[in-house]
């Protein structure tokens, strides 16, 4: 088969990073496709129900957030908290981060994409094919028992798990099973009394689940359930870090692996809300009133770029010459099922993130955003979170803009990021058409 | 559980395990935490707490009880290492 549909710039993935590249590559004046394969935008924020966005803001020892990326990401932040769909930012322990509700998310970039000229999405939708050598050629989409082709100029591959660079056959890493971050089960109780959270109770809910882990009432699993409520009554919702059932090795792109892993979150979150209904005061009327379209992997592929984060960039707050966005989370590692361990730059540093790491190696017509760019296994801890994930998407989006205008652009990567951060100041500005016509 | 891991150990000992416990497993490669500085700020989620639970009990044998957690025993790595060395302390006494 030949042919296909075409277009300048197609962005695989509408998680954040993907959303984020799909609406700058359109108002830079490229026609954009975005696809994804669930029903809502939004990815880690909406079907996973994360619900805070991490990486927005600076890290500072001074009160006060401090917008780490002005852009794409301060325009999401804002039309969330205009939509009654985010309040903050707080502060928790030493960082800012910007609680919201993961409907608010995926309706947020509904609206967005809906007002960006240029910009068609897919959604149930998945990439099944990429076809090309130095380039990126033709890929192939899937629509409920229907394929499609589609040659694209510049592909964005914002996909979490580099599915792009890997159907390719493009360079990838990927970490040993034993160290990657484990995924995230997140689901929403609602009856929660008035009060069950606060400060002090929350001290004696840890020490119940504790407990009960230890005397085996609960699956140690449950051991880092972490509650918090949310701004609406009797709502709270549950993280926990999955292992996956005793046994398993954790492989986040082996389709088996995913699904025990499912069914043992949904597991361990009926019996966490069996146990807490039972056993700790305020929960006794609570339900779960929702469950994740899916776990919450944190990682996977890592794409091999121009050049590689590295953990000691991160340490020390590395500087750029192509710097095109700013990464300012700690490395949060969660190698374990138990619990966040973080580590923090030198002085609260951001590290710059180079337009190199964007760049899939060999490949001139593909980018990368999002949690699968171009870093170390401990950087990554640090770039894959929402807030670093839209600003890595806005610029993958404006670069590969950019490149579907002029391919020759793409022989010198500084100029590249030069252009990229002018088309940032002139198109994904604050004050943009874009970013106005949604608030009221 | 260990001989050693029920040894009564003395509180600048004790503030050192507690720290070594907290830096290995919770914040990593902060740097050296102040054992008088707030655990909070430093990053340590109310959370965090169940794995630092669990970790005492593999280091010192010793469960803390519901009532030992207050926000002024997990203040400070200092504060902690006094209400661990007053449980050690009572259980010491009954055995």
């Amino acid at each position: 088969m030949t042919g296909g549909s075409r277009c300048d710039v197609l962005v695989v993935g509408g998680g954040s990073a993907g959303l984020a590249a799909a609406v700058a590559a359109a108002r830079c004046g490229a026609r954009t496709l975005l696809v994804e394969w669930h029903a809502t935008l939004g990815g880690m924020a909406s079907a996973a129900l994360v619900h805070s966005l991490c990486g927005l803001y600076l890290l500072r020892d001074e009160p006060g957030a401090v917008e780490a990326n002005p852009g794409f990401s301060g325009e999401v932040a804002a039309r969330l908290v205009a939509a009654g769909g985010a309040w903050g930012p707080v502060r928790m322990g030493r960082v800012d981060v910007l609680p919201h509700r993961p409907p608010a998310f995926a309706r947020v970039a509904d609206e967005i994409v809906c007002a960006t000229q240029g910009l068609e999405v897919r959604l149930h939708s998945a990439l099944i094919a990429a076809e090309g050598g130095d380039r990126v050629a033709r890929v192939e989409l899937f629509c409920r028992g229907r394929r499609e082709h589609v040659e694209p100029a510049v592909v964005v591959d914002a996909s979490g798990d580099a599915a792009v660079v890997a159907l390719l056959g493009a360079g990838f890493e990927i970490e040993e099973s034993a160290r990657l971050q484990r995924p995230a089960f997140i689901f929403l109780l609602q009856g929660v009394a008035a009060g069950a959270l606060e400060d002090a109770r929350r001290l004696v809910v840890a020490h119940r689940i504790a407990s009960a882990v230890r005397s085996r009432a609960l699956p140690k699993g449950a051991l880092g359930a972490a509650l918090r409520a949310t701004d609406r009554p009797g709502e709270a919702f549950v993280t926990i870090d999955l292992d996956g059932p005793p046994g398993m090795v954790y492989d986040p792109l082996e389709p088996c692996c995913l699904s025990a892993l499912e069914i043992y979150g949904r597991g361990l979150a009926f019996a966490l809300e069996a146990f807490l209904r039972e056993h700790v005061a305020g929960f006794a009327a609570s339900w779960i009133a929702a469950l994740p379209a899916r776990v919450g992997v944190r990682e996977s592929r890592r794409a091999l770029g121009e050049r590689r984060i590295e953990t000691s960039d991160i340490e020390q707050g590395a500087v750029f010459a192509d710097a095109v966005a700013l990464a300012t989370w700690p490395m949060e590692l969660r190698e374990q099922a138990t619990g966040a361990r973080l580590r923090f730059p030198l002085d609260d540093r951001p590290t710059q993130i180079p337009l190199r790491a964007l760049r899939a190696q060999g490949v001139a017509n593909l980018l990368v955003a999002g949690r699968c760019i171009a870093a170390s296994h401990e950087a990554q801890a640090s770039v894959r979170v929402i807030g670093t994930c839209l600003a890595t998407g806005e610029a993958a989006g404006l670069a590969a803009a950019l490149l579907a205008d002029r391919p020759a652009a793409g022989a010198d990567t500084h100029a590249l990021a030069a252009a990229v951060n002018a088309a940032r100041e002139r198109f994904m500005h604050p004050r943009s058409d874009g970013a106005r016509s949604g608030e009221g | 559980m260990t001989v050693e891991s029920t040894a009564i150990l003395d509180l600048p000992d004790l503030e050192r395990e507690l720290l070594v416990l907290v830096e290995e497993h919770l914040l990593d490669g902060a740097g050296g935490i102040d054992p008088g500085a707030s655990l909070s700020e430093a990053g340590l989620d109310s959370m965090a707490i169940m794995q630092l639970l669990l970790l005492i009990e593999d280091r010192f044998g010793l469960w803390l009880p519901e009532e030992d957690l207050t926000h002024e025993n997990f203040a400070c790595i200092r504060t902690l290492a006094a209400a661990v060395a007053r449980r050690q302390a009572a259980c010491d006494g009954v055995a």
